[in-house]
C-alpha cells in the first residue's frame, strides 16, 4: 500500500515538474479568441432570430390581408410589428454588451490594452443602465422580482468595461464576467421561451426556477419568441387552409392555383419546424456558451495558481463552436426560405378569383 | 367582463382554435370575410399579449389592440348569422358559435 502511494506521489511530482514547461499560453489565448468569435456570431444569430420572427409576422399579415380582400372584406390594413422599437433596442443593447465582453476578453488575452474611452464601450455601458425587465418577454416564466433581478445582474458587465484593473488581469475579468455572461444567457433563454408548458405548474403559477443552477434544469411556461413565431406560422397556415377550402367551393378557379396553395401550406409548416429548431438550438447554444466560459474560467484560474496542465483543456469551447457553426448554417437556410416566402407573399404570383357570392356581398357584416 | 391577462390569453387561444376549426366553405362570402377579419383580430391580440410586458398575469385585462377592438362588428354579425344557422345545422357551427361567444365576452 505504502509503495503504491509513493509511486502515485512520484508520478504527481514528475507530472507537475513536466507541467511547468507544458502549459501553452498561446493555446489558451487562442481558445479565448475562438470563444470570443463564437459569442459574437451567436449574438448576430439572436438578432437574426428576432428579425425572422418579424418577417414571418409580416408574411402572415400579408397573406391574410390578400385573402380578406379577395373575399370582399374590409380588413385592417395597418401592419403591427411584434416588437416595439424600444423592445428591439433593449435586446440590441444586451447583445452589444455580450459582444463587448467577448471582444474585451479576446483583446486582453492577446496582451493588448483595451481603450476604456472606446465610444462603443461607453455607449454600451450607458444603454445597459437603461435596461428594464419590461422590455423583455419574461413574464410567462419569471416573476416580476426575478425578472428585475436578472436585468439588474446583467449590469455587472458595466464594471468589467470601466474598471482600470481589467487591463492587468484576465483572471479578474473572466472570474467576474462569468456571472454577467450567465445572467445574460438566462435572460435571452427566457426571452426565447417555449412553445409548450414545460412544468405542470404553468396553468396556475410560475414554476420556481433556480437561475443559479444548471440551465438544462430550467422549466419554462409557454411564451416568448418561440411561442410568438409558432403563433405567426399557425396563423398563416390557417389562412392557407381557408384559401384551399374556399377554393373547393369555387369551380371556376384556375387549376394551377390549388397547386400553389398546397405548396404554400406545406412550405409554411416546414418552416415552423425549422424555425423552432433554430430557436431551440439558440437556447442550447447559449447554455453551451455558459459551459465553455466556465471551463475557460476554471482553466485560466488553474493556470494562474499552478503549473499543472489542465487535463480537460477547454473542450467545451469546441462544443460551443460546433453548435454556433450549425446554428449559423440553420439561420442562413431559414433566412433564405423566409425571404423567398416573403417575396412570393408580396408578389402577384398568386391570385384566387373572387366568388360570385363575395363579389356581390357588398362588404361585410351587413354593410 | 373582468378577466386577468392570463385568463384572457387562455380564452383568446380557445376562441382562436374554435374559429380555426370552422370549414370556411360552409360560409357565404360575407361571413367568410367576417370570419377572416375576426381571426386577424384574435391573432393580433394574442401576439400583443405574448409580446408585451405584463407586470402581473393577474392584472385586469384590457384589450390591447385596435385590430381586436375593430372586429367587434364582424364578430357580432357572424354570431347572429351562426345563431340562425344553428337551428338547422347545429353540429357544423357549434364550435364556431362557442368561439365567437368567448371572443365577444372579452370585448363587451
Amino acid at each position: 500500500m505504502k509503495s503504491t502511494l509513493k509511486i502515485a506521489v512520484l508520478l504527481f511530482l514528475s507530472f507537475n515538474a513536466f507541467g511547468c514547461s507544458f502549459i501553452d499560453d498561446d493555446l489558451l489565448n487562442q481558445e479565448i479568441r475562438d470563444f470570443s468569435r463564437g459569442v459574437v456570431i451567436l449574438s448576430g444569430i439572436i438578432q437574426k432570430d428576432f428579425s425572422l420572427a418579424e418577417q414571418v409576422n409580416t408574411i402572415s399579415f400579408t397573406d391574410n390581408l390578400r385573402f380578406q380582400l379577395e373575399l370582399g372584406g374590409d380588413p385592417q390594413t395597418t401592419l403591427k410589428p411584434l416588437f416595439s422599437t424600444s423592445d428591439i433596442a433593449a435586446r440590441q443593447s444586451l447583445l452589444a454588451a455580450l459582444d463587448g465582453y467577448a471582444q474585451t476578453l479576446a483583446v486582453v488575452a492577446s496582451g493588448e490594452l483595451v481603450a476604456s474611452t472606446n465610444s462603443n464601450i461607453l455607449g454600451t455601458v450607458e444603454n445597459l443602465k437603461s435596461l428594464d425587465s419590461g422590455q423583455f418577454n419574461l413574464s410567462h416564466s419569471l416573476s416580476l422580482a426575478d425578472s428585475d433581478q436578472l436585468v439588474s445582474d446583467v449590469g455587472l458587465f458595466e464594471g468589467l468595461f470601466i474598471l482600470p484593473e481589467r487591463d492587468a488581469s484576465l483572471v479578474h475579468i473572466i472570474r467576474k464576467g462569468g456571472a454577467a455572461l450567465k445572467k445574460t444567457a438566462l435572460l435571452l433563454y427566457f426571452d426565447i421561451g417555449a412553445t409548450k408548458d414545460q412544468s405542470g405548474k404553468c396553468g396556475y403559477t410560475i414554476p420556481k426556477n433556480n437561475v443559479e443552477g444548471d440551465m438544462s434544469s430550467l422549466r419554462l411556461c409557454r411564451g416568448g419568441l418561440r411561442s410568438i413565431v409558432e403563433m405567426a406560422i399557425n396563423y398563416d397556415t390557417s389562412t392557407w387552409k381557408d384559401q384551399l377550402s374556399h377554393l373547393k367551393a369555387n369551380s371556376s378557379a384556375d387549376p394551377g392555383t390549388r397547386g400553389k396553395i398546397i405548396q404554400k401550406l406545406v412550405d409554411i409548416q416546414e418552416l415552423n419546424q425549422s424555425l423552432d429548431q433554430l430557436l431551440g438550438g439558440t437556447q442550447e447554444t447559449l447554455a453551451a456558451m455558459v459551459g465553455a466560459h466556465e471551463e475557460i474560467a476554471s482553466t485560466v484560474n488553474l493556470a494562474s495558481h499552478s503549473s499543472v496542465p489542465p487535463l480537460s483543456f477547454v473542450s467545451k469551447t469546441g462544443l460551443f463552436l460546433q453548435k454556433v457553426s450549425a446554428l449559423a448554417k440553420a439561420v442562413t437556410a431559414a433566412t433564405a426560405v423566409v425571404s423567398e416566402m416573403s417575396a412570393f407573399s408580396k408578389s402577384d404570383n398568386y391570385s384566387q378569383p373572387a366568388t360570385a357570392d363575395s363579389s356581390s356581398a357588398g362588404g361585410v357584416n351587413g354593410k | 367582463m373582468a378577466s386577468s391577462y392570463q385568463d384572457a390569453l387562455s380564452k383568446l387561444l380557445t376562441a382562436q382554435t374554435a374559429l380555426n376549426t370552422q370549414d370556411i366553405s360552409a360560409l357565404p362570402g360575407a361571413q367568410a370575410a367576417n370570419l377572416e377579419k375576426a381571426k386577424a383580430g384574435l391573432y393580433g391580440e394574442i401576439q400583443a399579449l405574448q409580446a408585451r410586458w405584463i407586470a402581473s398575469r393577474d392584472d385586469n385585462y384590457q384589450v390591447a389592440t385596435t385590430a381586436f377592438r375593430d372586429c367587434e362588428a364582424e364578430l357580432k354579425d357572424l354570431s347572429k348569422w351562426v345563431i340562425k344557422k344553428r337551428r338547422t345545422d347545429s353540429e357544423i357551427f357549434e364550435l364556431l358559435y362557442k368561439g365567437l361567444g368567448i371572443a365577444l365576452s372579452l370585448l363587451l
